[in-house]
């Protein structure tokens, strides 16, 4: 679903993305680990197309991807500070993407969506208030309602829980992993706290100094799958997989 | 509550004498010269004040400095905000020097401001001969008045924009280009209304300014009564001619024009810090 190869990304004297290559399956829930500075978000952008890299190839469900613009390719992205609209009502928020859309969905259409995506992310009732009427953890419902009103097939988020407090953290963790199995999304998400990384994503890629340097198995898997026959902490430490090892070559 | 500093909030004798000098001298430098303004203005009754107004010579100056305001204020909104774009969301060589520049009419004197266009488009100026060719004035003309203004004017909506651009990031916008917004979308619908109070503060002291400019415009003017002479240099003309209740007469007008943009501008920031309390208390009561 997200394949990407060779992606080199120069600022300065510094290399944030480096050769860089991976793929992520359809309906995959894959985690970016690494310390600061290792191109996480860096490569978060480049999919997204808010950022251009200097070279290599980005394929999105097939096609490629590099020249179409951040609202062509049927992504959501959610950002580290919400990025909610603050002048527009919750209800407003969630449907900016529809109502930007041309032709225009009818009305009816578009509240009704409004409704099932407060409802997907348990905020019904809440369409009037104003984001700066919320907390953190609603803020952050409604950024994700946001998003999934357009029915993206890949869902890119950067550090989503970063500003929450551990309850509210732990709490929309598990919708997220609710959501991702309910829609069939393909999700990446950038964090930096590895208990995160494992107990949500199915796989977790570790990245450092631009370079995809590892990978592991998480325990996030969707509902009645096949639990992993042994434990993640059997095999050795972040090997590549056969399908990255390749893509490294 | 630890003790503050000594001298700092503490001595209510203290507080009270800094506050008693700042009020007298602001009453003394601001408000007596507008006093003595109005007085003077109706010293020769009401019906002296009309005249004073309605005549031809300050009808003619009126109507120009309106003019030039229409011209000046939407062509000086419209770069404001390209520049303060610009200078917020691209990282591009010359950035500093375009944001130098910007800011450089406010150091610049007036004079100068008007000069330099009388040394490029005036009968000796650098572009001189090529329009006495075409036979369009731009120097003791229209034109000219529209750029003395346009260059005096330049810095106030950009300077405005730059500091609140900055300082909110450019997160929404992306955001919305990600959920599909065009690139016009995205401005008309996130953008310009992030921006409004303090785009509306850099219209209106645009405005005000561009009424009210004196030193540039008169450099260019060539002050031709009931021609070229805006209301400032009508003023000065009145002024001259020892005219004083009729120069008073015309010069409450610009007061006018300053005393509303003082409201305007207080109602303004009236505006923004109720959103900002409204937002705070709501997050407040979010958090109890």
């Amino acid at each position: 679903m997200i394949r990407v190869q060779g992606l080199s990304k120069q600022v300065g004297a510094t290399r944030i993305l480096d050769e860089l290559s991976l793929h992520v399956a359809e309906g995959g829930f894959v985690a970016l680990l690494g310390p600061s500075g290792s191109g996480k978000t860096t490569l978060l952008r480049v999919i997204a197309g808010l950022e251009h890299a200097d070279a290599g190839t980005l394929h999105l469900a097939g096609r490629p991807a590099r020249d179409l613009p951040p609202g062509g390719r049927g992504l959501g992205f959610v950002f580290q500070g919400y990025a909610l609209f603050e002048h527009m009502t919750v209800a407003r928020n969630i449907a900016f993407g529809l109502h930007v859309r041309r032709p225009r969905p009818p009305r009816r259409e578009i509240a009704d969506t409004v409704e099932r995506m407060l409802a997907l992310v348990r905020l019904p009732g809440l369409g009037d208030r104003l984001p700066s009427q919320l907390s953190g953890g609603q803020r952050q419902r409604v950024a994700l309602a946001r998003t999934l009103a357009v029915e993206p097939r890949i869902l890119l988020l950067d550090e989503p829980f970063g500003a929450l407090d551990r309850q509210v953290r732990e709490e929309l963790r598990g919708e997220l992993r609710r959501i991702h199995d309910a829609l069939g999304t393909t999700t990446l998400f950038v964090t930096h706290d590895h208990e995160e990384a494992m107990a949500l994503a199915d796989r977790a890629l570790m990245l450092d100094r631009g370079r995809l340097v590892g990978e592991r198995a998480g325990q996030g898997r969707p509902a009645g799958a096949v639990v992993a026959a042994h434990a993640p902490q059997d095999r050795p430490a972040w090997p590549l997989s056969p399908a990255n090892r390749i893509l490294e070559a | 509550m630890p003790r503050s500093r000594p001298g700092l909030g503490e001595a209510p004798a203290w507080r009270g004498l800094l506050i008693g000098a700042a009020l007298l001298l602001a009453a003394w430098l601001l408000v007596l010269p507008l006093l003595v303004l109005f007085v003077e203005a109706f010293s020769g009754g009401v019906a002296a004040f009309t005249a004073a107004v309605t005549n031809p010579d300050a009808a003619a100056a009126i109507r120009l400095t309106l003019v030039v305001a229409a011209i000046v204020v939407p062509a000086n909104t419209v770069f404001g905000v390209a520049a303060a774009w610009c200078i917020t969301r691209f990282r591009f060589r010359g950035r500093r020097l375009l944001q130098v520049l910007v800011g450089l009419p406010f150091s610049v004197s007036p004079v100068v401001s008007g000069l330099v266009w009388v040394l490029m488009f005036g009968a000796q100026g650098w572009f001189g001969p090529l329009l006495s060719d075409t036979g369009l004035r731009i120097v003791f003309a229209l034109p000219g008045i529209v750029l003395a203004t346009l260059f005096v004017t330049l810095p106030f909506v950009a300077g405005q924009l730059i500091p609140l651009m900055g300082a909110q990031g450019v997160a929404e916008e992306e955001a919305a280009l990600v959920l599909g917004a065009t690139g016009p979308q995205m401005f008309l619908r996130v953008t310009l209304p992030k921006i409004r109070w303090g785009l509306l503060q850099g219209v209106l002291l645009c405005s005000a300014r561009s009424m009210g400019e004196f030193g540039a415009v008169s450099v260019v003017s060539g002050r031709i009564r009931g021609l070229t002479n805006t209301v400032p240099l009508h003023i000065e003309v009145l002024y001259q001619e020892y005219d004083i209740a009729a120069a008073f007469g015309v010069a409450t007008l610009l007061a006018g024009v300053a005393l509303l943009t003082i409201v305007l501008r207080a109602g303004l920031d009236l505006r923004g810090e109720a959103l900002r309390v409204r937002g705070s208390q709501a997050r407040l009561a979010v958090a109890a």
